[in-house]
């Protein structure tokens, strides 16, 4: 009926309050009541909005609510489909004026780049569709056809009313009041009119809107351009603070290590002095948050332009340079710094944080080589430093090697029997329409595990992946721990998924033995990058693959997923990197799916683990000694 | 590195009489090639399986008490090596050299911790080592279970030959693809390759 051409406008979310507490809550626990997002547990959840537009949110709350309530009255009354003298005329009037009015609103919510608001569009279209049906039904029956008698009288005589008001709304148009005030009397008229009108064949509608149609959509047209200018201010507004936050962070890093560099100390936040070690782990932290802003201000750009080619390439790049210089620079204060016998404490206070802010980046070992050459000028300050790093790298390196290939064996016996993610997100099966409201349910072909666009409503995407996906088997590459002290580790975003796993493997044994043959003890650390990245991602539980069941799947929309992207969830996005969507995808109609897994066994580089119910190795062939 | 100097040790006896051939050898290279092939002839004028037992002193070898059929690698050398920094030294057994491009197989490394800082004071030591162990390229890994060791009890240190015997103790391996590996016991007859201090 209107026809709103998408375009798409970006927000920037809320700020969530980024405490290490809160990413519990953020990835298991508790949505807002309302708006959270639907699971395989609770399919009809809407989608959650990344409400950076005034009112987005409350309108989608509203709006989702007119959708459950519609829904409702037309699955009643679709079971009485054939019997439409047992329709109530009143009923069917109210529906297709709130749903009319609805679908207005929901291309609002669209206009505010909303993916709800183009899901709610796909839901309420299929409502009104059987609205319509029920209208015409009900106006062939006797009580009907009384009724339309008195419709067209009732019509008829209000027509000279009615044609003044649209006189008036032209005038309205010409004389460019108020766009709000036009479309708020013209929604009231509208919703009048579909009153009487679903119950007439939709080519007699003209008869009676004269033109309605014509006004309302160029009231549209200027409504939107307005919306649109606004929208559009805002989100711009937001990607400037996000890259500005970046911005700030990069001169943060400066800042702290010229005062390291000047004074030995850098003064960090409520005015702590902190020591080398500590302005090291502030400027990984300062990447961390530079990246999250660059990650939002990417996302609503994807909004602006209406296309996921990655805006922020080069802040990315540039931030990644900027950390990747500050880092050795604070090395090197640390060196002028430090007293001969603190060198090695803080040598491998140093290892620890490279190795693992270098799990987390796009590539391994960035970090890493940045800092190689600072860091062996750090150990010669300590001559019998040196010769202790060369001496436990000769050490480590033949059991490192061993234990690297053996873990890589038992990861290939123990995946053989799992479909990788990529596999099996990408294979297809039978669709079970089941679920569906009963004017939904039909015969379908095979369909994609899980799709990357919004092509059906949500609830029926999520009840029917949810279904295939549950209790399946999946293999998952790149686990990273969320925080230290979290349960949960993420596999990144990539290929329109991610995944949160639940860490309930125990390898407190398999850490004991690498400690052995790492020569670590309560008084000693790794000496060696290698020896303490794999120390420190096994504690970690930082894992190279994990194989497990699939627990519940969650399907969210690209959009929010990285606009309302708390610092927090970094993790699901390497360092020096951007989430990637499909290219040639409207951004408001990607998907983004989550799944929860619960690890049967992890992929440690030096170590395998597996859970305590898991079941033994399949291949097993008995090995002969020559 | 470390190991360039040492590696020559492992030479076995066929690369010996390439040695002859080699342009670019020491005199004393030569001579002690010489002496290497000398004492080699003169086994090979026993038994042949005398020969061979004989012939091994110079590179080592490690039995494996595998059921039904014991396994026997030649080569092995010992490092001992120092960290300096107050932890436990490092003993390190292999039957392959780490530095080379690929592996000698069966392929073995045994890998502990002791308090002695000379190969001569391992005389007599029992140590707890990680074992490592690969039939060949393409066979199953087999190693220790988390928190288990084999002993490795010295025996004699040999200073002509810079070697040092050892027997092994009884270990179950667990392999890559789940298997389990029982060893029986072995010997050793380890070269010095590596004495860091």
């Amino acid at each position: 009926m209107f026809n709103f051409s998408q375009f798409t406008m970006a927000t920037t979310p809320p700020r969530l309050i980024i405490l290490a507490s809160c990413t519990a809550l953020l990835f298991f626990g508790i949505n807002t009541p309302l708006i959270g997002n639907p699971t395989g547990k609770n399919p009809s959840q809407p989608l959650k909005t990344h409400g950076t537009i005034d009112g987005a949110e409350a309108l989608a709350n509203e709006l989702h609510q007119t959708y459950l309530e519609e829904l409702d009255v037309v699955t009643r009354m679709f079971e009485k489909q054939n019997d439409p003298a047992s329709f109530s005329d009143r009923q069917i009037s109210k529906s297709a004026a709130r749903i009319w009015k609805a679908r207005r609103d929901a291309k609002h919510l669209e206009l505010m780049s909303e993916p709800i608001g183009a899901d709610l569009t796909r839901k309420l279209f299929l409502l009104a569709v059987q609205i319509d049906q029920f209208g015409l039904s009900y106006s062939r029956t006797p009580r009907g056809s009384q009724m339309m008698t008195q419709l067209i009288t009732k019509l008829r005589r209000d027509s000279p009313r009615f044609q003044k008001f649209l006189q008036q709304a032209s005038a309205s148009l010409q004389n460019r009041s108020d766009p709000e005030v036009f479309t708020k009397q013209m929604e009231a008229k509208g919703m009048q009119m579909r009153e009487s009108l679903v119950f007439f064949r939709p080519l007699e509608h003209k008869k009676y809107l004269y033109n309605f149609e014509a006004l309302l959509t160029t009231g549209d047209v200027n409504h939107k351009k307005l919306r649109r200018a606004r929208y559009l201010a805002q989100a711009n507004d937001k990607i400037k603070n996000e890259v500005t936050s970046a911005a700030a962070a990069t001169e943060e890093m400066k800042r702290i290590c010229q005062e390291l560099e000047q004074t030995g100390a850098a003064t960090l936040d409520g005015d702590v002095k902190a020591d080398g070690t500590q302005a090291f782990a502030q400027v990984c932290k300062l990447w961390i948050q530079g990246s999250a802003n660059l990650t939002r201000a990417n996302a609503i750009e994807w909004m602006v332009t209406n296309q996921t080619g990655n805006a922020k390439t080069n802040e990315i790049a540039s931030l990644k340079k900027a950390t990747l210089i500050a880092l050795p620079a604070i090395i090197n204060s640390v060196a002028e710094k430090t007293a001969t016998e603190q060198i090695p404490m803080v040598y491998t206070d140093l290892l620890r944080q490279i190795s693992q802010v270098d799990r987390r980046t796009t590539g391994r070992n960035q970090v890493a080589e940045a800092c190689t050459s600072a860091l062996n000028e750090l150990a010669k300050k300590n001559p019998a430093l040196t010769k202790s790093i060369d001496a436990y790298t000769l050490a480590t390196n033949e059991p490192l090697t061993w234990r690297k290939r053996f873990a890589n064996e038992q990861a290939g016996y123990l995946s053989s029997q799992q479909a990788s993610a990529e596999a099996l997100l990408n294979s297809k099966a039978p669709t079970d329409t089941s679920n569906r409201p009963n004017f939904a349910r039909r015969p379908s072909g095979d369909t994609l595990m899980v799709s990357k666009t919004f092509n059906e409503p949500a609830d029926w995407m999520i009840d029917e992946t949810a279904k295939r996906l549950v209790g399946q088997s999946i293999k998952e590459d790149r686990l990273i721990r969320l925080g230290t002290n979290s349960r949960t580790g993420v596999i990144p975003f990539t290929n329109g998924h991610y995944a949160n796993v639940a860490l309930t493997l125990s390898p407190e044994t398999e850490i004991a033995d690498l400690k052995v043959a790492l020569l670590i003890d309560d008084e000693h650390n790794a000496l060696s990058l290698t020896g303490m990245d794999a120390i420190s991602s096994a504690e970690m539980q930082d894992y190279a693959s994990i194989g497990g069941t699939i627990q519940q799947v969650h399907l969210e929309a690209l959009l929010t997923r990285f606009i309302a992207f708390p610092d927090a969830a970094m993790t699901l996005v390497p360092l020096g990197g951007l989430p990637q969507g499909t290219a040639n995808l409207a951004p408001l109609e990607q998907t983004c799916w989550r799944l929860d897994i619960v690890p049967q066994w992890a992929h440690h580089r030096y170590f395998t683990v597996r859970s305590a119910d898991s079941k033994p190795l399949e291949r097993k062939t008995a090995q002969t000694s020559n | 590195m470390r190991y360039a100097a040492i590696s020559s040790i492992m030479v076995v006896l066929p690369f010996t009489l390439v040695l002859f051939l080699a342009p670019g050898c020491s005199k004393e290279e030569m001579n002690q090639a010489l002496e290497t092939a000398k004492s080699k002839t003169k086994s090979m004028t026993n038994s042949a399986v005398e020969a061979v037992e004989e012939a091994l002193p110079e590179s080592g070898e490690v039995t494996l008490n595998f059921k039904p059929d014991p396994i026997s690698i030649s080569n092995a050398a010992l490092d001992l090596i120092s960290i300096g920094d107050g932890r436990p030294n490092v003993v390190q057994i292999s039957t392959y050299n780490p530095d080379a491009s690929s592996r000698s197989y069966p392929a073995l490394l045994l890998h502990g911790t002791t308090n002695m800082s000379t190969a001569s004071s391992l005389a007599g030591e029992k140590v707890q080592c990680d074992v490592y162990y690969q039939e060949s390229e393409n066979s199953p890994i087999a190693m220790t279970q988390p928190g288990e060791a084999m002993t490795v009890a010295f025996q004699q240190y040999n200073p002509t030959d810079k070697a040092l015997t050892a027997t092994l103790g009884i270990i179950s391996l667990r392999g890559s693809d789940g298997s389990v590996i029982q060893i029986e016991g072995g010997n050793v007859l380890a070269v010095i390759r590596e004495e860091t201090k």
